[in-house]
């Protein structure tokens, strides 16, 4: 009984954290380029308290054990990289990927970072940068006077200065490839980091081997379905009602057993 | 003291063992794969009693894992894989193969397909292991591994005939019986949700309350009979 009492204590705590997580999810709902996570349980260590060939009281021996489990524990959080739907803005500096490919951005720190938010800008050197200002690798600086810009699906920007009838290509927008996603560390600010789990990066032109053409004038909305976390909502608190009910349960018993005297 | 005060004690010990399993089962209501456990009890006679003795003890002998399948919720997640007809997976572990229904796949720093944090293995037995630098796998519904245009190898679905024992983190290993390749087909983007079941588990919570309660409540009235029986004593 006392270890129903922390049994359900697991299942209150993991309950708690996938709340955590859900509202996380619903929080970003309109945020671009982010990706749900979800909390992964596994069940605890059984405790065995009589093998399955161990001799019965009346002599006999049984093939079942008798084993009582002792809770849940979470495992990880795991990002799902399902595709967001696209949103049209036709704001010629908004791309969007239709594949698992990332775009690379250089952090603050010089390091590299991953993102699927493709809502750049540009910044006062002409550069093409995020919205946080990290310059998109290998850096694209747009020609003073730029009148136009276009990105093709397969990443070549091009830029129609004033005065010249020919749009000149100005860069190539590369799109990353990491054989684990869910591997991958979130930074805050959409961005991601490569860690060892994620595998090494594999920069490949988008489009090349399911990267996913860009698409010029759309954005990727959240993959995070309002419906779905709030059914998860749902069946996470009556969950974790009715751990908290196993507690009150087992304090009631031990209560009764108290009073025996 | 009567025997009966006994009797009842192992009443009462056998219900707080049920208590817990409802407890564990109730904690993984949300954990995927997860197969509920219900307490079996048995009378027994104590080994010294005599043959026509009427007095049996309870006890809680055995775990059953109820293996019906839980519900299914759709997760769009490519590598979320579900073996089709019951049958499980085979992962290795460091206490030999183990058997489990959480298909949420992943991949560990050396490429290793991972199922419930085990290396996943293929229908020969062996780990599947992806090239460096490769893209995201997918698996379709033969259980093919693809990395681009190249098959890595099949996931393999095993049906499990015999006694069955929790291991803990999702896994499951087989006492006695067998272990049979199976042809299952795999749903993907799906994962199986824990089969224990609300309804259930409060109604075994209360059931497991209230025979408490009854074995407390044959106990004191033993308790009081022995108290009588004292002061009768007393009197004279």
């Amino acid at each position: 009984m006392i270890r129903s009492l922390y049994t359900a204590a697991t299942g209150m705590e993991a309950q708690q954290l996938k709340m955590d997580v859900i509202s996380n999810n619903l929080a970003n709902a309109s945020t671009t380029g982010f990706k749900k996570a979800r909390a992964e349980f596994e069940d605890l260590l059984t405790d065995s308290l009589r093998s399955a060939e161990a001799p019965q009281p009346n002599g006999n021996t049984r093939p079942s054990p008798l084993e009582v489990g002792l809770g849940v524990r979470t495992g990880s959080t795991q990002r799902s990289f399902g595709q967001g739907d696209m949103i049209n803005t036709n704001n010629p500096l908004d791309v969007a990927i239709e594949g698992q490919g990332f775009l690379r951005v250089v952090r603050s720190n010089g390091e590299l970072g991953y993102t699927r938010a493709g809502n750049f800008r540009v910044d006062a050197d002409n550069r093409l940068v995020t919205q946080a200002g990290e310059l998109v690798d290998p850096a694209i600086t747009l020609p003073a006077q730029t009148t136009t810009v276009s990105v093709r699906q397969d990443g070549t920007v091009l830029a129609e200065v004033q005065g010249r009838n020919e749009p000149i290509e100005v860069g190539q927008l590369e799109l990353t490839l990491f054989a684990n996603p869910s591997g991958l560390q979130a930074l805050g600010g959409n961005l991601f980091a490569a860690t060892p789990a994620s595998g090494t990066a594999l920069n490949v032109r988008p489009g090349e081997q399911g990267s996913g053409a860009l698409r010029q004038g759309f954005l990727e909305s959240a993959n995070v379905k309002a419906v779905e976390e709030m059914i998860d909502m749902i069946s996470t608190q009556r969950a974790y009602e009715l751990n908290s009910k196993v507690i009150q349960t087992a304090d009631q018993m031990l209560q009764r057993l108290t009073n025996l005297r | 003291m009567s025997d009966g005060l006994y009797i009842g004690m192992t009443a009462a010990v056998a219900r707080s063992t049920q208590l817990d399993a409802v407890a564990d089962n109730l904690a993984n209501a949300q954990t995927v794969g997860f197969k509920a456990e219900r307490a079996a009890f048995e009378t027994f006679l104590p080994p010294n009693a005599k043959a026509d003795a009427d007095k049996r003890s309870v006890a809680a002998v055995a775990t059953a894992i109820d293996l019906r399948p839980g519900a299914m919720t759709n997760t769009r997640n490519p590598m979320d894989v579900l073996p089709q007809d019951n049958s499980w997976f085979q992962v290795r572990t460091d206490t030999g193969v183990a058997y489990t229904r959480n298909g949420q796949l992943k991949v560990d720093a050396d490429g290793r397909l991972l199922a419930a944090g085990y290396p996943v293995l293929d229908r020969g037995g062996s780990e599947i292991t992806l090239p460096p630098n490769s893209p995201p796998p997918t698996v379709d519904a033969q259980g093919q591994v693809h990395v681009g245009a190249d098959i890595l190898g099949e996931l393999g679905r095993m049906t499990l005939q015999g006694q069955l024992e929790r291991r803990g983190e999702g896994l499951y290993g087989l006492l006695s019986g067998t272990a049979e390749p199976s042809q299952a087909a795999l749903q993907t983007g799906v994962v199986e949700l824990s089969n224990s079941n609300a309804l259930q588990g409060a109604i075994d919570m209360i059931s497991a309350q209230r025979n408490f309660e009854s074995a407390m409540q044959a106990l004191q009235t033993y308790k009081r009979m022995d108290d009588k029986a004292i002061e009768v004593g007393k009197a004279r």
